[in-house]
């Protein structure tokens, strides 16, 4: 019954984000850098010419993930994020949620899990839409070879899904602050702010203690330029940190004596 | 009549040394409509959202349908359906798609959103958004989506807020026909007492943390008929004063005449027997009753 309540939550989460503007940023996030690289490919087609040393595809992935690991990712998780948790503010629906018979529990992980499929969401657009980027402009141009090239299905999943693994405590801190405060620029301007910081940080000597810099950590090892992180891999830091702020957001969400 | 919903000594104070509720009782007979009245800022929407959990009770206990809300919150708001405060609305959703959230949750059949739809006259809306709706058909929706699961209980917290008095009509006989035709308990706010009497079983009065009345309808307008007033006006007062202390009737003067306790018709045609054959000139002998709104400002301003 409990198991079945936890879906039936996520169902009617799924409802609410799926018109929303969350969901249309979604879109629009992940095909951004796409469009910007299948229009550099239709008007300078040589430019992710063939290499024997550095295949198309590698350098097509990291020239895409340059853009999207440092900055785009970051604030479009910022964003998305207090976009789906300003569905209840800006609707006056906390209370009606609350007065459900969902545990809070439910309430919290439902829309934790809305926020992570959202995301999973974006990934798939985004990596479906390089691909596409790479094959669209040798379609209408005709003189590109490199489509003869197999697509490394294997190397662009292993990255995307540790590019995933390494934006969950941006997610999570991003979640515990669009839950907790009603006015919409709280969420936006301590992200966007923790966001620059990242950029600042990642120089820096003890950078990997930084959730919001493992984006940028996770680019840097894919392109073959790590960073230092003390002997730890990013994505058990950022594992270790997502579980972290989820379970600290987690009890400070319980202990909240009103709700909606 | 068996309770729906108990509460007994329930006290709330969000800082200490200023409650927000002290020791208040409310008890709402099943089957009844329960206007639950008070001035702004009385404690009422504090005392429905304790009802459906929203918030926690520092002291007392609260009962709905005689389980206590602390320890059987799910199984109650099961059967309880609501509406706080301002409509709780998607507004990029659609009147359908609005109770789709809502069903998934409740696990209604597919049916029973037309059904409502229906039953607050909002079936043919179609994919409009609801952003778009007037204040009326949001509130509408808003009970639509409160009747969606079938509910026994229902809380609503000024239902009729910023409506038209076309609104307020279609709200009231709504609730008339769910608690009639559906058998649904209904507790209701306002702070209009015209409002509630039109549609409430029972009332309860709240001001300044606790509850001043609480009773049937019938029994607040036996209190407004015990505590009317009979006015004696006549050319010469002074004189009328001498001959009631002659009789031992006790009065008081006030509005450039003389109140006497209310009383019953052959005691009046007495007093005016009395005066009219010691010469006094009456010219207005009436039986002044106090409306409900006057009882009612009556309550909350005694305590002022």
């Amino acid at each position: 019954m409990k198991n079945n309540l936890f879906f039936s939550s996520i169902q009617s989460e799924w409802l609410k984000a799926k018109k929303s503007s969350s969901s249309w940023f979604v879109w629009v996030g992940a095909l951004f850098v796409p469009f910007i690289i299948t229009l550099i490919q239709t008007f300078y087609p040589n430019r992710f010419g063939v290499s024997v040393l550095d295949p198309f595809w590698v350098r097509l992935f990291e020239r895409t993930w340059e853009m999207t690991a440092i900055l785009l990712l970051p604030m479009g998780i910022v964003i998305a994020c207090s976009l789906i948790c300003q569905i209840e503010f800006r609707n006056n629906t906390w209370k009606q949620v609350y007065a459900t018979p969902q545990s809070l529990s439910t309430i919290f992980f439902a829309k934790y899990f809305v926020v992570l499929m959202m995301f999973f969401k974006w990934l798939i657009i985004f990596t479906i839409a390089i691909i596409i980027s790479a094959y669209l402009p040798s379609l209408l141009n005709g003189r590109m070879v490199f489509t003869a090239e197999v697509i490394p299905m294997k190397y662009i999943l292993e990255n995307a899904g540790s590019f995933y693994i390494s934006a969950l405590p941006i997610i999570a801190l991003q979640y515990l602050l669009s839950m907790r405060f009603r006015n919409f620029m709280v969420p936006i301007g301590v992200g966007v702010a923790l966001v620059i910081c990242s950029m600042f940080l990642i120089s820096w000597k003890y950078g990997y203690t930084f959730p919001f810099a493992y984006t940028s950590y996770k680019f840097f090892e894919f392109s073959g330029m790590p960073r230092y992180t003390a002997g730890y891999s990013i994505e058990a830091l950022s594992l270790v940190s997502f579980a972290a702020i989820s379970v600290i957001h987690y009890l400070l969400y319980i202990s909240k004596r009103e709700r909606g | 009549m068996e309770a729906i919903i108990q509460m007994e000594k329930v006290g709330l104070a969000f800082r200490k040394g200023t409650p927000i509720l002290s020791d208040l009782n409310l008890n709402v007979p099943r089957g009844s409509v329960y206007g639950f009245l008070g001035p702004n800022g009385a404690g009422k929407t504090t005392t429905l959202r304790i009802l459906l959990g929203l918030l926690k009770h520092q002291s007392g206990t609260v009962r709905v349908f005689n389980q206590d809300i602390s320890v059987h919150r799910s199984d109650i708001l099961r059967h309880t359906g609501s509406l706080i405060e301002s409509p709780s609305i998607y507004g990029h959703l659609s009147a359908i798609e609005n109770l789709q959230v809502w069903r998934v949750l409740y696990n209604v059949p597919q049916q029973r959103m037309n059904e409502v739809l229906t039953l607050v006259g909002l079936e043919n809306t179609g994919t409009k958004p609801a952003r778009h709706f007037s204040l009326g058909m949001k509130q509408r929706l808003a009970i639509a989506v409160a009747l969606l699961h079938r509910p026994t209980l229902l809380v609503l917290d000024e239902p009729t807020n910023g409506l038209d008095p076309e609104g307020i009509l279609e709200i009231r006989d709504l609730l008339k026909q769910l608690n009639r035709d559906h058998g649904i308990s209904i507790i209701v706010s306002s702070h209009l007492l015209s409002e509630i009497e039109r549609v409430a079983s029972h009332i309860g009065i709240i001001h300044h943390c606790s509850m001043k009345f609480e009773g049937s309808l019938e029994e607040l307008k036996a209190m407004s008929a015990a505590s009317g007033r009979l006015h004696v006006k006549a050319s010469d007062m002074e004189r009328v004063g001498r001959v009631l202390d002659d009789h031992r009737v006790s009065f008081i003067f006030r509005d450039n005449g003389i109140q006497l306790p209310a009383m019953m018709p052959i005691e009046i045609a007495k007093i005016n027997r009395l005066l009219v054959h010691a010469d006094c000139e009456v010219h207005h002998l009436a039986l002044e009753k106090n409306d409900l709104e006057a009882i009612f400002i009556n309550l909350i301003q005694h305590e002022k």
